[in-house]
């Protein structure tokens, strides 16, 4: 494959109601910050230390206050997000990938048990599990859908993620 | 006198070989009420110049692109959200244009049916590549890479992997890049390349 490839990201999101029916379902594409390509780079190429020593983390942002996602967002500066803490648990969910085959990776899902009605926006990568603005953890991706999306409070929201790296 | 391209100026080139999205696409967006996908594009350039003997120059800096396999691919993935090991240092090899067929994405260091290693240089192991920090989503190096060919040669392009030994199947295969005329490089002249590879993210 010629340069350049595609480094592509897709959430797959299935939020059921308190009920346990589906209420709604996206796959919403991610955009990585220039902080974590610089990460990428320097870990792959330079040996540099592992960002997520425990693995990276799922988060949710939050539908309310959102304007966009940017390039430029860091873990510690994100003006046009905040973040949706309304789950069981507190802290962000655990991506356990399996082994990248064919440029492509990706992990069993993992679950937000809905504690707190609101509305999301969209999810991020983060190198660490706690919900605040660290700015020395790392803010890999982001990924939002087109309009808010409604959640109550005793709703789940299944949420599986994928990478891949592949032509255009 | 041509000089060689800075890191900037090699990003800059990376980013006019991407895509881009016409009115019409972005028409079509604002009509289906369709949020833009955000992309994320990885590239590598080679840019390489061939000196002669007597220190004139006798092909002047060129570019072309690399092309990366799986192998490589599936390394960068797993280093960055596995967690697995890393390669501290990678190194560049030159590949033969006597022989060469093409790359394959499924290339590795043991398999690489379409080409060899050009080997006829006077160092004795594969040079290091050593980027400085990434910046901006740009991994690249301050000077070139010089080979002195021990015999007249024909370079094909050039391959990452992350062992040093010529002629070696260890180490991982990261890309490879060649170009659609080989480069004739003779006995005690030398082979310069810059290798850069940038990640450029766009939401």
């Amino acid at each position: 494959m010629k340069s350049p490839l595609l480094v592509t990201g897709v959430f797959g999101m299935i939020y059921c109601d308190p009920s346990g029916a589906v209420e709604w379902r996206r796959d919403i594409d991610n955009g990585a910050t220039i902080v974590g390509c610089d990460r990428m780079l320097r870990r792959m190429f330079l040996g540099a230390s592992p960002d997520a020593g425990s693995g990276w983390k799922i988060g949710i942002i939050a539908g309310s206050g959102f304007s966009s996602v940017a390039p430029g967002d860091t873990h510690g500066s994100h003006p046009g997000w905040t973040e949706f803490s309304g789950y069981s648990g507190g802290v962000r969910k655990n991506w356990s990938p399996f082994a990248a085959t064919g440029g492509v990776m990706s992990g069993i899902g993992t679950q937000f048990d809905i504690t707190s009605a609101g509305t999301v926006r969209g999810l991020l990568t983060a190198s660490k599990a706690v919900i605040d603005l660290d700015p020395l953890a790392i803010l890999w991706s982001t990924a939002v859908a087109i309009s808010n999306l409604t959640v109550a409070s005793g709703g789940v929201l299944h949420v599986t993620y994928t990478t891949r790296i592949r032509n255009p | 006198m041509l000089t060689p391209l800075t890191p900037a100026e090699q990003r800059d080139i990376v980013a006019a070989t991407l895509p881009r999205r016409g009115p019409l696409s972005k028409l079509c967006d604002l009509l289906l009420r369709r949020r833009r996908k955000p992309r994320i594009y990885l590239s590598g350039l080679v840019t390489a110049r061939v000196m002669n003997p007597d220190g004139s120059v006798a092909v002047p800096w060129y570019t072309y692109p690399n092309g990366a396999v799986y192998v490589g691919l599936n390394k960068m993935q797993d280093v960055m959200f596995r967690n697995q090991a890393a390669h501290t240092t990678w190194y560049m090899g030159l590949i033969r244009n006597t022989g060469f067929t093409g790359e394959n994405i499924n290339d590795t260091m043991v398999t690489h049916a379409g080409w060899v290693e050009e080997v006829q240089y006077t160092a004795g192991v594969r040079p290091a590549w050593s980027p400085s920090a990434a910046a901006l989503g740009v991994l690249s190096i301050a000077s070139p890479i010089s080979l002195t060919a021990s015999a007249t040669i024909d370079v094909k392009g050039v391959f990452a992997t992350s062992d040093n030994a010529k002629s070696g199947t260890a180490g991982t295969l990261f890309a490879t890049a060649t170009e659609g005329t080989a480069r004739n490089v003779l006995s005690g002249a030398t082979y310069e390349f810059f290798y850069s590879v940038v990640l450029t993210p766009s939401n």
